[in-house]
């Protein structure tokens, strides 16, 4: 009976062919074999060409032009009309974002504490004993890396051991 | 029996005839199938490159190497170019340089980094740093594809470029010896892409037989031991070690892990920086902090705002201008504190340094970097 019922569950959509491959072939199967089944897909296959019978049916000749008189007659929201309504929430939200953009960006600009200076330089200056002492600390720990070009790097030691 | 024909709704599948035949269970199949394999072809494609950079790094090890290369990097504005004499054998490697100023040479005994100027008269010898090289890490952050195939001192080669997961160019190219794996061409680019060093054997021959002699330093050379940190230290050992509170940074890059601590020395000033050394598998970062001292003047050296030694030389000086030029005002984009001072960067192409005044102490980041990831860096520390 389980199979029974998990065919019938399928049995409407392969009554209006909305089944198809293994799907449609299970159907097909059982019901060769149920009577049941056989009988309960009959019943849907009548009531399916009852309907089709019917044809379409249109609704009677005062039904729009009432539907139309009451969406006129509806009383408006009290207050500002809608299309006022839908600027105040675009202004609303336009002000969040302008206040959001504020924030994040220009309030580093207007910071009454001075900004943070980088000077750019080429080479290292002589009064400087922290750069070169971690830059040679650096190279050392370079020509060791996986796929250091040792050669690059002694010239470099070098040139540092020099400048 | 037989059901109705289906009505003439147009559902998935059908009306048009390619999304059908790759709409039904068997086509999906197929599709994963197909995306399976190409993604392990690629997957085969990267770890067998992956495969040959592990090779070239054991080939230099194994492999007993003699011959000429010439090599050139960017220091600053200034290109360096040298040739040099190779000697290598079983881990040991000697570069005899010469170029139009001097000659020198440099030793990698295996213990120690030794290098000797005929002009000085005198060794420089430090430890030789031992990076514990974590294979996994540097795959995790690098992608690996091989990029074809060329010849290199007259010797069949296979290129290999080496990509940052993350995105970005090219960090290397490698031209790997077919027949040993060893390197014979490399080219190494800098987090701009920009080419900072590149390398390549001119002759070379393999299997020669090399002296040890050759890495041992002669008796007549006089040699300055120098401190070097050969071994890691962890962050309290450090802290005791310098004697103040070492600081981790607050923010490093991603992809860096921290390596170890070390006791850095400053030859001249004779003071003693805590070194906190990262690494991504492949690239090192060096984050240095001292205490400030009463005779450092940090706000003298960011209001100072004159041209530096070297300052419009080469094409240091176009980028800078391009970036605004000295005294630039890096007016923060909501990283650090409000009340920061100057900070000095060096940009020497390969890697750039940053050093910063920070309230309480100086901060020195070295690494191939942005200028943006240096700032957090040293900020995120004072």
């Amino acid at each position: 009976m389980p199979k029974c019922e998990r065919i019938r569950r399928e049995l409407p959509q392969y009554a209006v062919g909305g089944l198809q491959g293994r799907a449609r072939g299970r159907v097909l199967r059982h019901i060769e074999s149920c009577s049941a089944c056989r009988t309960e897909l009959a019943a849907l296959e009548r009531t399916g060409a009852l309907i089709g019978s019917a044809g379409p049916l249109s609704a009677p000749p005062e039904t729009w032009p009432a539907i139309s008189a009451a969406i006129v007659a509806r009383p408006r929201p009290h207050g500002h009309p809608a299309a006022f309504r839908s600027w105040r929430v675009a202004l609303g939200i336009v002000t969040v974002l302008i206040l959001i953009i504020g924030v994040v960006f220009v309030r580093p600009f207007h910071s009454s504490s001075p900004p943070v200076t980088v000077t750019v330089t080429a080479e290292m200056e002589a009064g400087d004993d922290d750069t070169p002492a971690t830059m040679e600390s650096h190279l050392a720990a370079q020509w060791s890396t996986p796929l250091a070009d040792e050669a690059a790097v002694g010239l470099r030691m070098s040139d540092l051991e020099g400048s | 029996m037989a059901p109705p024909p289906r009505a003439g709704r147009a559902g998935p599948g059908v009306g048009w005839g390619g999304a059908r035949l790759l709409s039904g269970p068997r086509a999906r199949i197929l599709l994963a199938a197909a995306a399976l394999l190409l993604l392990s072809v690629s997957l085969a494609f990267a770890a067998s490159a992956w495969q040959d950079i592990w090779n070239s790094e054991s080939a230099a090890k194994r492999v007993s190497v003699e011959g000429d290369l010439r090599t050139r990097t960017v220091v600053g504005g200034r290109e360096l170019s040298a040739t040099a004499h190779v000697h290598a054998a079983n881990g040991k490697l000697r570069l005899d340089y010469r170029s139009t100023r001097r000659q020198w040479t440099l030793i990698d005994d295996g213990t120690r980094l030794i290098r000797f100027s005929p002009d000085r008269g005198t060794a420089v010898a430090q430890p030789r740093f031992s990076l514990a090289t974590d294979r996994t890490l540097a795959e995790r952050n690098y992608t690996a594809r091989i990029a074809g195939r060329a010849d290199v001192a007259g010797r069949p080669v296979r290129a290999v470029e080496v990509l940052p997961r993350a995105g970005g160019p090219v960090t290397w190219r490698l031209w790997l010896d077919r027949e040993t794996g060893f390197v014979l061409k490399r080219e190494r680019y800098n987090v701009d892409g920009r080419l900072t060093s590149g390398t390549q054997y001119t002759s070379v021959q393999f299997g020669v037989s090399v002296s040890p002699d050759v890495f041992v330093i002669p008796k007549d050379w006089k040699i300055e031991d120098r401190e070097g940190a050969s071994h890691s230290l962890s962050v309290s050992e450090l802290s005791k070690q310098v004697g103040f509170d070492v600081v981790s940074p607050r923010y490093i890059p991603r992809g860096f892990v921290l390596q170890g601590g070390y006791v850095e020395s400053h030859r001249r000033s004779g003071r003693v920086s805590a070194e906190l050394r990262y690494t991504d598998g492949l690239r090192i970062l060096n984050v240095s902090q001292r205490l400030r001292g009463k005779d450092d003047n940090g706000e003298a050296e960011s209001d100072r705002g004159g041209r530096r030694p070297g300052a419009d030389r080469g094409e240091g000086g176009g980028d800078r201008r391009g970036r605004g030029g000295e005294g630039e005002h890096e007016r923060g984009f909501g990283f650090g504190r409000p009340d920061r001072q100057g900070m000095t960067l060096v940009d020497r192409g390969s890697e750039k340094a940053l050093r910063y005044f920070g309230k309480h102490r100086v901060v020195v980041a070295v690494g191939d970097l942005s200028r943006r990831e240096l700032v957090r860096i040293v900020t995120s520390v004072d």
